[in-house]
């Protein structure tokens, strides 16, 4: 009785820790592609700059009407918005926040993160069929597609990390990686493709074809309003934060403190390391325009994939004649 | 080989718009808060015509009906009366800002410097009828700060 209450807790203090950072990077994306474009984002709403932005939003989408359209699946329709979140839920079972301070150390770790990746997919297309429109179904089905393709390098990526760690759980990577160094001067090819690929994975501009407001309106959420929608909406700032855990896990040290600054805690530590992934990610999404299909599929059948298979073998020759 | 030197170029030009994104996330930004802070307009910014007042505070206007006749939209109405003095001045005064199109042609046509143009740009009101401004106003808009800067000669 006792073990089920905590997990229900840990999962309550999870889903609010992500529900309350997913509002503070719609916020913050909101801040920096203002400042990028030489503009002040939202001030009104709270202040100093607006801080009380996202919560007003949250709060009119949840007392907006609930729209189901007429035509559409409505079994896949509601449960779209549900799937969304769970990955970017679960990724956080595994994820250290600390030393000792992780939900379940998996010894199967990275495995268990690069499976339920693929349950992205399943919410994007649950609700882009679901919701009986063209563009939705365009957007899922293009989806599909960029999400089966990047899946591969982004788990090829994950591969040279496990190599050099020997394990497959991420408290042990941290823990490899404050033996010897952060895997960022090891994979630096390895750590490039995981940036790519995570950004694809998340959906992001420049690879946001599904969303693409400028042909498919909205893409698979075209037909989503309300709260509904505003569960897409979080759930993408949600996985966008997950990645950025995870490339400050695999590739930062996790909560390790740099340059023995111990006397910050290591889960502030954890944090600001997200962070930094969460602002280059920003930094990308308003810097470059979005690619065409046929190039995103060039990008990592022809590129990602190559790369990232040859930074396996570098990784071997390198393990071998350095061990 | 070509392939090669293709990634390094283009991983070379997407440096370049990081590189131009970081410089301006970190620039002044240029929007003004509008209404806490305004824009300091430029000398001779053209609002809409006014009444300037002589020493006394009464009106220059003697009723010529010049910048009627001037006025492309045909949005002033003027009637006037024998002062006092035996001299014409105007009793009525009355701008329809709703058409007026701020050409400054009505203040080029005054031959008594009776009017001149107001940096006055916030025009918003309820009903159509408060736009109708009549003499008292233009008269007290005429005293104001932001006709100094165009003074009476000054005609741009
Ligand atoms: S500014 Fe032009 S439109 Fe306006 S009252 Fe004068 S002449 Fe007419
Ligand atoms: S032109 Fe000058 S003096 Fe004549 S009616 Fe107009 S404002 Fe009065």
């Amino acid at each position: 009785m006792q073990a089920v209450l905590w997990s229900v807790l840990k999962l309550l203090i999870v889903l609010t820790f992500i529900l309350l950072n997913a509002m503070l990077l719609i916020w913050l994306e909101r801040k920096v592609s203002a400042w990028i474009q030489l503009r002040l984002g939202p001030m009104r709403v709270g202040r100093p700059q607006g801080w009380a932005q996202s919560i007003a939003d949250v709060l009119k989408l949840l007392f907006k009407e609930d729209i189901v359209p007429s035509r559409v699946d409505k079994v896949l329709f509601v449960l779209g918005p549900i799937i969304a979140f769970m990955p970017a839920l679960m990724v956080w079972a595994v994820i250290p926040f600390g030393p000792n301070f992780v939900s379940a150390d998996l010894n199967i770790g990275v495995l268990y993160i690069a499976a339920i990746g693929s349950i992205g997919l399943m919410s994007i297309f649950t609700g882009g069929w679901g919701s009986n429109n063209k563009w939705s179904l365009i957007s899922a089905m293009r989806s599909a597609a960029q999400l089966f393709s990047y899946e591969v390098p982004l788990v090829l990526a994950l591969i040279g990390v496990v190599m050099l760690a020997g394990s497959l759980s991420l408290t042990d990577i941290i823990r490899a990686q404050q033996e010897t160094a952060w895997y960022i001067l090891y994979q630096p090819l390895g750590f490039l493709v995981f940036l790519i690929a995570g950004i694809a994975e998340v959906n992001r501009t420049p690879f946001d074809l599904s969303e693409a407001e400028s042909e498919l309106v909205a893409g698979w959420h075209v037909e989503y309003s309300g709260l509904r929608w505003a569960m897409y909406f979080l759930a993408e700032y949600g996985n966008l934060l997950a990645l950025s855990a995870l490339a400050a896990t695999l590739f930062l040290g996790g909560w390790t403190a740099p340059f023995g600054l111990d006397f910050i805690p290591p889960f502030v530590w954890f944090l600001l390391k997200t962070y930094l992934f969460v602002f280059v990610a920003m930094w990308i999404r308003w810097t470059f325009p979005r690619v065409r299909i046929d190039q995103l599929m060039d990008l990592s059948w022809k590129f990602l994939i190559p790369v990232a298979l040859l930074n396996i073998a570098l990784t071997g020759i390198g393990i071998t004649i350095f061990s | 080989m070509s392939y090669v030197r293709n990634v390094a170029n283009v991983v070379a030009t997407l440096l370049v718009g990081l590189r131009v994104t970081l410089r301006e996330w970190f620039s002044r930004s240029i929007t003004l808060q509008y209404p806490e802070q305004r824009w300091e307009l430029p000398r001779g910014y053209r609002g809409h015509p006014v009444l300037l007042s002589d020493e006394e505070g009464k009106t220059k206007c003697t009723a010529c009906g010049l910048c009627v006749r001037a006025c492309p939209t045909d949005v002033i109405t003027v009637k006037g009366a024998k002062g006092e003095d035996g001299k014409r001045v105007a009793t009525e005064w009355v701008l329809d800002m709703s058409r007026c199109i701020q050409c400054n042609l009505c203040v080029e046509a005054c031959k008594f410097d009776a009017l001149a143009m107001s940096d006055r740009y916030e025009l918003a009101c309820y009903r159509r009828e408060d736009l109708l401004y009549d003499m008292d106003t233009l008269l007290e808009l005429g005293r104001g700060d932001g006709v100094a800067a165009i003074t009476v000669g000054d005609k741009l």
